[in-house]
């Protein structure tokens, strides 16, 4: 179960990643709306990978 | 306390990273750049790649030659870059436009002459102090198996962020582009290094399921919008 939290935190890093990308790619074609969209998903998605790790009992969802 | 998982390089890799690094930005922000526009002289692309010879020889020649490793990655790397400037003529005035561009280059340049200035000061030096007295600090854990991957990953993604921000051209999106890039890179790698530092505490500290549940709530944020962005993308496209 250990080894299945890992690869989940490491695969939300990477999917906030591509997420931030998508972000910036949607901004150069000029669809803001779009960027917007990706970022805050990406923003979601790094948080919830940084969570998962936060030991002790002061982690919020 | 908590041990603190630490990864050491070696001084001379700290080296080479410190003069080589800042001197690569600067270079690619200020130099090479521009000389990569359509209307630059073909003179001007010749002197910007030997800088960035010049910049890698010199870096690698500190090593083992301080003093020449210098001249050549100072002197000799400035002097292409004011010849690559010359050459350039108009092709330059894309940069007056681009002020945060001009304003980070300005920052890649302070940078690299902080760190060739530690060459000079540890010319000769072989070692780190601290080595020398404590016979050298080891770890007190070691990093989970992966994590140096992870965050060479991030890092490569993270340079991505930085490039991408560059294809923002619109006058009024293009500072909105670079914020973007430069925050979402830094966010990255302080999740990624809080992530390889972390992992190994986290499996000990917290069971699974306690953990799954702590990002409940967002994850459910995550789905819901990427339904909406499905549904979206359906009905557009009918």
């Amino acid at each position: 179960m250990a080894a299945l939290i890992d690869v989940i935190s490491v695969g939300f890093v990477l999917g906030a990643a591509a997420c931030f990308i998508a972000a910036l790619r949607a901004l150069g074609a000029r669809e803001d709306l779009a960027a917007l969209y990706w970022l805050v998903i990406g923003a979601l998605v790094l948080r919830s990978a940084v969570d998962l790790l936060r030991s002790g009992s002061g982690a919020r969802s | 306390m908590a041990a603190i998982p630490t990864v050491r390089l070696s001084p001379r890799a700290t080296r080479l990273v410190n003069i080589g690094l800042p001197g690569l930005y600067a270079w690619y922000t200020t130099v090479a750049w521009p000389a990569a526009s359509t209307d630059a002289p073909t003179s001007a692309r010749l002197t910007c790649v030997l800088a960035l010879v010049a910049l890698a020889i010199g870096a690698v020649s500190t090593l083992t030659h301080p003093r020449a490793g210098a001249a050549l990655g100072v002197l000799v790397f400035f002097l292409l870059c004011v010849a690559t400037w010359l050459l350039l003529g108009d092709a330059l005035d894309r940069m007056r436009h681009e002020t945060l561009a001009s304003t980070l280059g300005g920052v890649g340049w302070a940078l690299f002459a902080l760190g060739w200035g530690s060459v000079r000061s540890r010319a000769g030096d072989t070692a780190e102090p601290l080595d020398a007295i404590a016979g050298g600090l080891a770890p007190r854990s070691r990093l989970a198996r992966g994590s140096l991957a992870l965050f060479g990953l991030t890092i490569v993604a993270s340079c991505a962020l930085v490039f991408l921000g560059w294809s923002v051209v619109r006058p009024a999106h293009a500072v909105l582009g670079q914020t973007v890039a430069v925050a979402s890179s830094v966010a990255l790698l302080l999740a990624a290094g809080r992530l390889a530092v972390g992992r190994l505490q986290s499996q000990r500290s917290r069971p699974a399921s306690s953990q799954l549940w702590s990002v409940a709530r967002k994850l459910t944020l995550v789905v819901v919008l990427l339904g909406i962005g499905v549904l979206w993308t359906l009905l557009g496209g009918l």
